[in-house]
């Protein structure tokens, strides 16, 4: 994927999103970290487990999630793809994987996003966000690292909003 | 009244430096229009027919008289000296320009008032009766739940691109007066068993294209899971509602497709599930939420003694008696009166309030009100806390601002959508109309013996003045590239919610009036007596009298 904005600062991305296979790639898997879609996933996964390493896993951002609950709790990395900045499925389907189903490796956002969504998307439970081409990662950058007080926090520690600011009435 | 604190500025105030940023991104060309669009909605910011339009959020329609200097000042520096109140309590600037948009969001500031999620596929301002707090047949005041939903869902995370508008509405008194059945999530404060506070819960409203009355989805959920639930109902939406199709979009076909049962296990799942304390509210932030709408210092008065002056005084001028009996509301405190401002009248559009109209009201309510107002769905104004001694003097100045027309709830109580004259969208022109009906109706006797009925007109099938719960509605329809308009009868809003039906084949505008005016008088010649309002009438009737006198037997 290039560059992309992780954990607070901007790295090279070294894991491969791999859209489909051809037949001879799918005998012999290409090296390196890979994401692969669900499906592929899936259809490869007895070569991974020879291997002893899980690829990436590539969702898209209304998929169902308890049907593949046992994957996400292998998958070093769960890439939730964004098939359009409006649509906005893909910060509940983070939200959910974080608070329900457990998942601590990274969890990135990438498609059709542009800046303006990252400090929400960290919100959500993404820590790895990679834009479209035109989408500045540094304007991204420091879009995160300004984006200041919230009425909910975060899905890591979400919050009521008066919950540190009430005074006690009446005392 | 809910005062901002250095934490609300401070969000405010970035969301402003923000929507700069966005703003001159999108004027230098880096950033898409398409991409602006969404930001830009959700700040308020519509492009009109003739030029942008902003709408300001009137967090469940309070205002202060501070506020409302603001906004004087606002349309007078950046507008054409007046603005306008919307069926959902926000005021709109009809003629800004793109450019200004952030000056205005900062002045807007600077008197705790933003536009956040004014419009947009995000949670909208939250509603509410407007007579909270001085209700007389309210359990709770819901407005310190409006605010804790204001705080909660501006700029959530999870929640700001989702497939439709998401609006909610609160309510703490039996009768219903902010529609919430019409609303994505509608609340009622209630009790249970043992006396705790919670709320009964609606879900799935709304007008458009599809109409339908929200269905209740829980019966009882305790105050301090608020937050949580909706959390839960919001979460279902956003992975399951369409985004394929914008007229299929909205929460209420959601719930139709699912079918109620399952979508509420659903959200039930998805509540207990992610149930954890960091969502609950406790009773202390409750509490302090609470205390921003404590009652204001009430007189005692000696009720006998006002009653009496009020009857001479009515004995002596009729027309305060009919503004009395229809611009005027029961209070909860003995010797005080809710006061309705109307903003119809034959002269301007319903819901527009001119700059020195602000300012006038503004000193109205610091002199009779503790300086505050309220806009309702039925794009008046309210003053909830008027004397009653002070009702003759109230009376005679709003009569001399030409807010007194004394026809709250009648005829001429026209709630009606901008239309063809502004918004793209429309069909039809639904001002023209307005003006037509205001008209035939001028003569005061008249109106005061038809009594309570409400008439709405929508421009086109988006139904912005949610046409299909009144009593009459008309909708702007476009025939051949020609302005018609069809009828609807029957609707009713409150907790008798009731969506009207079509009456007949649409006609053209020069026939309307006079079609409006038959309906008229087959109440008038049908009716039991004067008690029997029109809705009763038509109910008993059915529309069939109706339909024969507008269009002849033969249809
Ligand atoms: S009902 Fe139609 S014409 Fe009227 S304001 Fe709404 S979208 Fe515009």
């Amino acid at each position: 994927m290039g560059n992309l904005i992780k954990d607070g600062g901007i790295v090279n991305d070294n894991w491969q999103l791999i859209e489909s296979l051809t037949d001879d790639e799918a005998l012999r898997l290409p090296e390196g970290d890979l994401i692969l879609p669900l499906v592929l996933w899936v259809q490869q996964s007895s070569l991974f487990e020879q291997r002893g390493s899980w690829p990436g896993l590539w969702i898209e951002g209304n998929q169902e999630l308890e049907t593949i609950k046992h994957l996400i709790a292998l998958a070093p990395v769960i890439a939730v793809e964004f098939s359009a900045f409006t649509d906005g499925s893909g910060y509940s389907t983070g939200s959910l994987l974080r608070e329900v189903y457990g998942f601590e490796g990274e969890l990135r956002a990438f498609g059709e996003l542009i800046i303006d969504q990252v400090p929400y998307l960290r919100r959500c439970g993404f820590n790895s966000i990679a834009l479209p081409d035109g989408q500045s990662l540094e304007d991204g950058l420091e879009l995160l690292m300004n984006s200041g007080l919230t009425y909910q926090g975060s899905v890591f520690s979400p919050r009521t909003p008066f919950k540190f600011r009430y005074s006690k009435v009446g005392s | 009244m809910y005062q901002y604190d250095s934490f609300d500025q401070k969000i405010v105030e970035e969301r402003v430096k923000q929507f700069r940023g966005q703003t001159a991104r999108y004027l230098a060309g880096t950033l898409s229009e398409e991409a602006f669009l969404p930001l830009r909605l959700q700040n308020g910011l519509y492009i009109q027919r003739q030029s942008p339009m902003l709408r300001v959020a009137v967090p469940y329609g309070m205002l202060s008289s501070r506020q409302l200097r603001k906004l004087a000042e606002i349309t007078r520096t950046y507008d054409r000296s007046y603005c306008h109140v919307t069926t959902r309590q926000n005021i709109q600037f009809n003629w800004v320009s793109v450019e200004q948009v952030p000056e205005i969001l900062k002045e807007l500031a600077t008197v705790d008032m933003h536009s956040i999620q004014t419009s947009g596929n995000c949670i909208r301002n939250t509603t509410c009766d407007p007579f909270a707090g001085v209700a007389q047949d309210e359990l709770a005041d819901p407005r310190p739940f409006c605010e804790i939903i204001r705080q909660w869902s501006t700029l959530h995370p999870e929640f700001a691109f989702l497939p439709r508008k998401f609006k909610i509405a609160v309510i703490g008194a039996q009768q219903d007066r902010a529609s919430i059945q019409l609303h994505d999530i509608g609340l009622q404060l209630t009790t249970n068993k043992v006396g705790d506070y919670g709320f009964k819960v609606w879900v799935g409203g709304g007008l458009g294209r599809t109409p339908v009355l929200a269905t209740p989805v829980r019966e009882f959920l305790p105050q301090q899971e608020l937050l949580a639930y909706l959390k839960a109902i919001l979460r279902v939406y956003n992975r399951y509602g369409r985004r394929d199709n914008k007229y299929k979009a909205r929460i209420k076909i959601l719930v139709n497709t699912l079918g109620i049962d399952n979508f509420s296990t659903q959200v039930e799942e998805e509540f207990e599930r992610t149930l954890s304390p960091e969502y609950l509210l406790n009773l202390e932030e409750v509490d302090y939420a609470r205390s921003f709408f404590s009652s204001p210092e009430y007189e005692a008065i000696d009720e006998h003694k006002v009653q009496a002056d009020l009857l001479l005084q009515g004995q002596l001028n009729p027309p305060f008696e009919r503004w009395l009996s229809r611009n005027t509301h029961e209070h909860r405190v003995d010797g005080y009166s809710i006061v309705s401002l109307s903003l119809k009248s034959s002269t301007q559009a319903p819901g527009d309030i001119s700059a020195i109209q602000l300012e006038q009201i503004a000193e109205l309510a610091e002199r009779y009100s503790f300086g505050e107002v309220r806009t309702t769905q039925q794009q008046n104004l309210v003053l909830t806390d008027v004397k009653q001694s002070d009702l003759f003097n109230l009376w005679l100045e709003a009569t001399s601002l030409k807010l007194a027309t004394p026809n709250i709830g009648t005829i001429t109580d026209i709630v009606c959508c901008p239309g063809g004259d502004f918004c793209a969208l429309a069909n039809a022109r639904s001002l023209p109309i307005n003006a037509a009906i205001q008209q035939r109706f001028e003569d005061l006797d008249f109106l005061y013996d038809l009594g309570d009925m409400s008439l709405r007109i929508s421009g086109c099938v988006n139904a912005c003045a949610h046409h299909h719960i009144a009593n009459i509605g008309i909708l702007g329809v476009d025939k051949k590239g020609e302005e018609f308009y069809q009828i609807t009868l029957g609707g009713q809003s409150g907790e008798a919610s009731r969506l009207a039906k079509v009456l007949g084949p649409s006609l053209p505008m020069d026939l309307l009036p006079e079609a409006i005016e038959r309906v008229i008088e087959i109440y008038l010649r049908e009716r039991t007596d004067h008690t029997e309002r029109f809705i009763d009438t038509f109910l008993r009737l059915g529309s069939r009298p109706f339909k024969e006198h507008v269009y002849g037997k033969s249809h």
